[in-house]
């Protein structure tokens, strides 16, 4: 808080006793200058923590965008990794892995949600279960359903659950 | 001729030359008076102006002492993100590809 004593405990202005300003007058004149200077304080203090914050948040843009930056480097490169992996026989593994479990979860299994990629091959080794496309699936995996309920086990669902673990690690670096 | 004047006639004279003094010496006296009050709330004014401006002036150092540290701290941060991808991006990688090819 500034202070106005140096206002307040000035000396004579000079006034003689004939031309005297009564204390009221000086008051008020007093009054104005204090007035003012708290006015000026508070528009200081305002316009300086407008600024701060302006720089706090491009500060922390500047620190998101680089953290997404990397962050899209490794998706970028798992997704790359996904994509090989479902030209392999491990992935067709995989996916008997996922029927299995689902199979075992729901009690049994009425029908395979697949990316139109997977659908032939899926069809001809589940040939009793219902095969469909969906075209929400593109990297890869299943949704198993069996009356009404379903398991996802679609590699889009994975990565952004991954992607939640990962930026977490990240931003505790 | 002026002793024989009217009595009456002289009293109003008087009165009237004291009442135009009274308004003359009122007159100098308030006008006097207007300009020291505008020149001292001048001079508190350019003094809470002073003030206002050496707080400015402290208040922005202050304050660019704080952006200094919050860049540098930004730039630390910056370099520890990618010191980290550089050591582990691989490593990254193959763990959450594992994760995700791993049937829950």
């Amino acid at each position: 808080m500034v202070q106005t004593d140096e206002l307040t405990n000035s000396p004579d202005k000079g006034i003689s006793a004939d031309q005297s300003i009564n204390n009221t007058v000086e008051d008020k004149l007093l009054t104005e200058a204090y007035d003012m200077i708290q006015q000026g304080v508070f528009d200081i203090q305002s316009e300086m923590a407008r600024e701060l914050s302006m720089h706090k948040i491009e500060s922390k843009k500047e620190v998101y965008a680089e953290k997404e930056h990397y962050i899209d480097a490794v998706m970028s490169a798992v997704k790359k990794q996904l994509l090989s992996f479902r030209k392999t026989d491990e992935y067709i593994e995989y996916l008997k892995k996922c029927v299995a479990k689902a199979s075992e979860k729901l009690d049994g299994l009425t029908r395979i949600y697949v990316s139109r990629t997977d659908f032939d091959v899926i069809r001809a080794i589940f040939s009793d279960i219902e095969v469909k496309q969906d075209l929400r699936i593109m990297l890869g995996g299943i949704i198993a359903e069996n009356d009404g309920l379903t398991m996802d086990f679609t590699f889009e669902r994975k990565l952004r659950a991954e992607r939640e673990k990962f930026e977490q690690k990240i931003n505790e670096l | 001729m002026e002793n024989n004047k009217d009595p009456y006639a002289a009293s109003f004279d008087q009165a009237k030359e004291i009442l135009l003094n009274a308004q003359g010496s009122h007159g100098r006296f308030g006008v006097s008076a207007t300009a020291e009050i505008e020149q001292l709330r001048k001079e508190y004014i350019e003094r809470a102006q002073r003030r206002i401006d050496i707080y400015r002036e402290n208040e922005q150092e202050h304050l660019e002492s704080v952006m200094r540290e919050m860049d540098e701290q930004r730039a630390d941060k910056l370099r520890r993100i990618k010191f980290a991808y550089d050591q582990n991006g691989m490593e990254w990688v193959d763990e959450i590809f594992k994760n995700i090819i791993t049937p829950d």
